[in-house]
């Protein structure tokens, strides 16, 4: 008989310049912050998945939490799937305890690229491991940056777009961020101020530009977990789906469009469910062009017409997707190898309808996306609260 | 530009030896005759073996940016530079630069042709782009390997 696995705990921490001395130590106290919400005593996990951050040197990176914390789980492993790990993580974790591996798992991503060595080891691996070509596309000198700012390019060309529809999007973020107590930049931002901020690659902004950000999160899984001793409503991963196109831009096929909307069309059906029964969409945004390109592959909003989605919603207007109520990446932060994470962790939180004031009203369905490279791969979960599972 | 040295090997070395005489040379389909980017051992539409042909060297502005913030401090003394997706008339799509002109001169579906640059240290020959008059160069030929137009940058066009 299948066991019925359901997420039971989260933890996350303050993002933005954090002072932790290790990533060992910001994993180890997620991880326990995690267990401890979850109400799960650390020697039932029997799966431990991490993503390692690029300034520790370890063979397999998740072993090392696990000798860390002082626990042995049997299945222990380390992803390399960029800022689509946290939701191919979850799932995971979610199929081990499905098909009887143990009792609970716990997926962790955290990394300090603001802090004391990891920072150098940040800047210095950005650059050669990123999701730049070394031979074909190094020598041409792309930033990051400049690498979303050739869609951002091509997208504002296709649509006859100009700013604004880039500036809706950081603003939304920035006024999201606001109501959430570890989102890294939460300072109002008028479209001034946007168009004030200095130019990276054109037609991107500093603050199309999701901040460096200290932070990460847990999330434990329980099988079978007893009503009683559960702490919070129960989130169960309803389905999940991925997509990729390519790992570098020279060779993509389209500019303006890429693969999460295949992820998300595998999410759906996976978790028989329609698009319209998503509560709320959790969307990775690193630059402003992602949420755009993201939100029309998915059929949020028709092709250019992304940012309209978030222009109404950020004026006030019922019935329309909520969407980042965290603030994103842009604006909750982008704790370098760890970025999604923060998607996964607002959807739990949102679907025990414990998110205060930036509470999603009724919310019984949650999407998170998360994203690998320069929009190179994708995964999408549905997340639902018990009574909708 | 100070252009960061490309990490080879010794699979594609015909395209930097190319380079390095002038002349952009890519994979090439034997079967389907199609050009195709990146390297491949097999035509990944017929699967015939690829060989290494020389290319027209023209193409299009498919989008752009101009960098303001460079990719390392050897780079920050030519900011602002042009990162560009140029559509080669062979139907593939190189990264590379738009260099020799002001970057408000350059913009989507502008026509451009191969130049080649030195990388830093290595002094290996990088293709670049420059902008094509407006009487320039026209498409190339169907086979691509009767209209090689190679142009090598003169210090002073750089």
């Amino acid at each position: 008989m299948s066991r019925t696995v359901a997420i039971a705990g989260v933890a996350e921490l303050p993002h933005g310049k954090t002072g932790w001395p290790s990533t060992m130590a910001l994993h180890e106290a997620l991880v326990r912050a995690a267990l401890d919400d979850a109400g799960v005593p650390p020697d039932t996990v029997d799966v431990l998945l991490t993503v390692a951050p690029r300034s520790d040197p370890y063979l397999v990176h998740a072993v090392a939490v696990a000798e860390r914390l002082g626990l042995s789980p049997a299945h222990c492993h380390s992803y390399e799937a960029g800022g689509a790990g946290p939701v191919l993580m979850l799932r995971a974790a979610h199929d081990l305890l499905r098909a009887g591996a143990g009792r609970s798992a716990v997926v962790v991503a955290a990394d300090l690229p603001l802090t004391g060595v990891s920072r150098e080891a940040y800047v210095r691996n950005l650059a050669q491991v990123g999701p730049v070509h070394p031979e074909f596309e190094v020598p041409f000198g792309p930033t990051v940056p400049a690498m979303f700012a050739l869609v951002a390019r091509a997208y504002l060309d296709a649509y006859r777009l100009d700013d604004e529809a880039l500036a809706a999007v950081a603003r939304h973020d920035r006024a999201m961020a606001a109501g959430h107590p570890n989102a890294h930049q939460r300072g109002p931002m008028s479209l001034p101020a946007y168009r004030d901020s200095r130019m990276i690659a054109e037609p991107l902004r500093l603050l199309d530009c999701a901040p460096v950000s200290d932070g990460g999160g847990a999330v434990v899984l329980v099988a079978d977990q007893p009503a009683a001793d559960r702490r919070w409503p129960a989130v169960h991963l309803a389905g999940s789906g991925a997509g990729t196109t390519g790992l570098h831009l020279s060779f993509a096929s389209s500019l303006t469009e890429f693969a999460a909307g295949v992820a998300l069309e595998g999410a759906l059906q996976a978790a028989g469910r329609r698009r319209a029964d998503i509560d709320l969409a959790l969307i990775y945004d690193c630059f402003s062009i992602a949420m755009l390109v993201n939100l029309e592959d998915m059929g949020f909003a028709a092709r250019g017409h992304g940012a309209g989605v978030l222009q109404d919603r950020a004026a006030g207007a019922a019935g329309r997707l909520p969407v980042n109520t965290h603030g994103g990446l842009l604006s909750h932060g982008h704790p370098a190898r760890a970025g999604g994470m923060s998607n996964l962790v607002e959807a739990v939180i949102q679907l025990r309808h414990a998110a205060g004031d930036r509470q999603v009203e009724g919310c019984a369905t949650a999407l998170v996306h998360g994203m690998a490279g320069v929009f190179a791969s994708h995964a999408a979960a549905l997340l639902v609260r018990e009574e909708a599972a | 530009m100070r252009h960061p040295t490309p990490t080879t090997t010794d699979e594609t070395a015909p395209f930097w030896q190319g380079a390095g005489e002038g002349a952009l040379v890519l994979p090439r389909c034997t079967g389907c005759g199609r050009w195709r980017w990146p390297v491949a051992s097999a035509c990944p539409g017929c699967g015939a073996p690829l060989h290494w042909a020389p290319a027209s060297g023209l193409g299009t502005v498919l989008t752009f940016t101009v960098v303001h913030r460079a990719a390392s401090d050897a780079l920050a003394a030519d900011v602002p530079y042009v990162v560009a997706l140029v559509a080669l008339d062979e139907g593939v799509r190189l990264l590379s630069n738009v260099v020799g002109c002001a970057p408000s001169e350059v913009s989507a579906g502008r026509r451009v042709r191969v130049a080649f640059e030195p990388a830093e240290h290595s002094g290996i020959m990088v293709p670049v782009f420059v902008v094509c008059e407006p009487a320039g160069p026209t498409r190339c030929a169907e086979d691509g390997a009767t209209y090689v137009t190679y142009h090598r940058l003169e210090p002073h066009e750089r």
